[in-house]
């Protein structure tokens, strides 16, 4: 027989493809767009479609947004059930609601207070910039039309687009003046804003983003310390020199403890962002319970300081709570974790850092007793551990039942039905966080 | 998609009626909505809009807007279910794909024909969904 005979017929049959790690099971590269089943190249968008009878595969009930990473200008629609697949993977985040309207039309906010001057520009693509010029002092702001009403304790964050200007230096300013009369303020060059007052909660997730054209985003979320309905919530150029401007490009805000991607929609009404959720039977994922393997690995760009998130979850459901998780703790670090059936932690391993906005590995494979974990830069462990009682469901971004959800990009999930060596799993580890 | 607005009193009156609709309180979540095995979506707290509020050039509200009262809960399912037409609470069931199309959009609602007329707007709406209201 010919030497290359085997090699045919494997091509022929359609052959492991060499960017899969070879006792897989399931591999999502979704970086790529590419999956392979049981060493074997599948149909990445067959395998995605929504499968309504078993409510698997992706799923999302309302349209969402994305920012193109190659044009500034650009935010990307996807229809209701269409993954947000970018370069980097699958964008997928809980449901949120903006609280704000016209979102890309700064001309339409009206809020002008304390002086300085509007005036429209321009569009640029489906943006309309409005520029606000300097009065003299530096409370010269543009702000959304509506007074917000906020709780204490729960958060709102927002995002802001604006050019430098001649000012080079913008403010933002939250208000309220009753029941307190105060200010929570971000002021800074462009690019650089910080807070220089907390009259009125605590700031976090604060985070200048440089998108290019000249263009800037302030990302932050502001946890409030009054109940108030009165809130007002503008930006202008942090400038008392007269005629200094920034052009203000648009904004939102949203009822999410973390800064959220652009939501767009119907411009003049609150507009309700739903829920990613991808999630595939054990069958499909070839995956049991008794031993296997799974890796994640991804960036998760924002978590709920309350209950933290899910990034992949394999569990049964129901009343059988053993299951297995990778999740970003309340504190942003990535934890890999085995449930038993009475919902104790059995065996867990922490990536001691915090992982937001960092492309990061996490995996674990257990049977027979034990499991090795790894999470991030942290040296992988092998501990004593009880297997998972069942499995029928991996859940991608929430548990099965949507609880749980964080936002993350999720880059490749690799996933196999026999329990790994140590040097199995630490070579297939390095494999796949290269 | 079929949007389900429901109103009750409040919210605990809801949550009383449809408990296919809740999910336990666990260890890191309270109770709270959901489905153990549907694709169900909630918006909590929709304000079904009879009149806009009136502002001033300044902002200051003149006249507040008008709302329907008590809690209003949006469920999006993929199917209609007859169980949120059976609560005894008003209801307005709506087909996004419908209102889409520029169709009759109101499936099914316990509301007269006055009162929907009434309506102006619900908001929020689920992005890239928009019911045009006649008011």
């Amino acid at each position: 027989m010919p030497a290359f005979a085997g090699a045919r017929r494997a091509l022929l049959s359609g052959g492991a493809p060499g960017w899969t790690v070879p006792a897989a099971s399931l591999d999502i590269d979704f970086a790529n767009r590419r999956l392979a089943s049981n060493g074997r190249a599948r149909s990445f968008a067959a395998f995605m479609a929504y499968n309504g009878g078993l409510a698997t595969g992706f799923s999302r009930a309302s349209v969402a947004y994305d920012q193109r990473a190659a044009d500034p200008l650009a935010i990307d629609s996807y229809g209701i059930d269409v993954p947000r697949l970018r370069g980097d993977g699958l964008l997928i985040g809980p449901s949120t609601t903006r609280l704000s309207t016209f979102p890309q039309n700064p001309q339409a906010w009206s809020q002008l207070s304390t002086g300085g001057t509007k005036v429209d520009l321009s569009a640029e693509g489906s943006w309309r910039p409005a520029r606000i010029i300097s009065a003299g002092n530096a409370s010269n702001r543009l702000g959304f039309n509506q007074a917000f009403s906020v709780t204490s304790g729960m958060p709102v964050s927002m995002r802001m687009r604006y050019r430098a200007g001649t000012s080079g230096r913008a403010r933002i300013v939250i208000r309220s003046v009753s029941p307190v009369d105060g200010f929570q303020v971000l002021s800074g060059p462009s690019g650089g804003l910080v807070s220089i007052a907390a009259g009125l909660g605590a700031w976090s997730n604060i985070r200048n983003v440089v998108l290019g054209s000249g263009l800037y985003e302030i990302e932050a979320t502001w946890t409030p310390n009054i109940n108030a309905t009165d809130v007002t919530i503008a930006i202008g150029p942090d400038s008392a020199t007269t005629g200094e401007f920034i052009d203000i490009h648009g904004g939102f805000v949203s009822n999410s403890p973390y800064p959220r991607e652009w939501i767009l929609g119907a411009a003049d009404a609150a507009q309700a962002l739903a829920q990613d959720l991808a999630k595939f039977t054990a069958a499909q994922a070839g995956l049991r319970a008794n031993e296997g393997f799974a890796f994640w690995r991804g960036i998760a760009l924002g978590f709920d300081p309350a209950i933290g998130g899910r990034l992949l979850v394999l569990q049964q459901g129901g009343d059988v709570l053993s299951r297995v998780e990778i999740i970003v703790t309340t504190s942003g670090r990535a934890s890999v974790l085995i449930y038993d059936d009475a919902n104790a932690i059995r065996a867990s391993m922490d990536s001691g850092a915090t992982i937001i906005g960092s492309d990061v590995c996490v995996g674990l494979t257990w049977g027979g007793g034990t499991c090795r974990m790894r999470s991030g830069a942290a040296t992988p462990v092998s501990t004593a551990a009880p297997s998972p009682t069942a499995v029928s469901t991996l859940s991608i971004g929430s548990r099965p039942d949507a609880s749980g959800p964080a936002f993350a990009c999720h880059r490749r999930i690799v996933a196999g039905a026999r329990r790994l060596s140590d040097a199995e799993f630490d070579a297939t580890f390095a494999r796949i966080a290269a | 998609m079929i949007d389900a607005l429901i109103t009750a009193p409040d919210a605990a009156s809801l949550i009383a009626l449809l408990p296919q609709y809740r999910l336990p309180a666990d260890d890191e979540s309270p109770a709270r909505w959901g489905h153990a095995t549907d694709r169900v979506d909630f918006i909590i707290g929709v304000q079904m809009i009879r009149a806009e509020a009136v502002l001033d050039e300044a902002g200051e509200v003149i006249t507040p807007a008008d709302i329907v009262e008590g809690f209003t809960l949006c469920i999006r399912r993929r199917d209609r279910d007859p169980a949120l037409e059976a609560t005894g609470l008003p209801y307005l069931i709506a087909d996004s794909d419908k209102a889409a199309a520029g169709e009759p959009f109101i499936v099914a609602t316990s509301y007269s024909g006055d009162q929907i007329a009434g309506i102006v707007a619900v908001e929020p709406t689920w992005a890239g969904s928009a019911y045009p209201f006649a008011g």
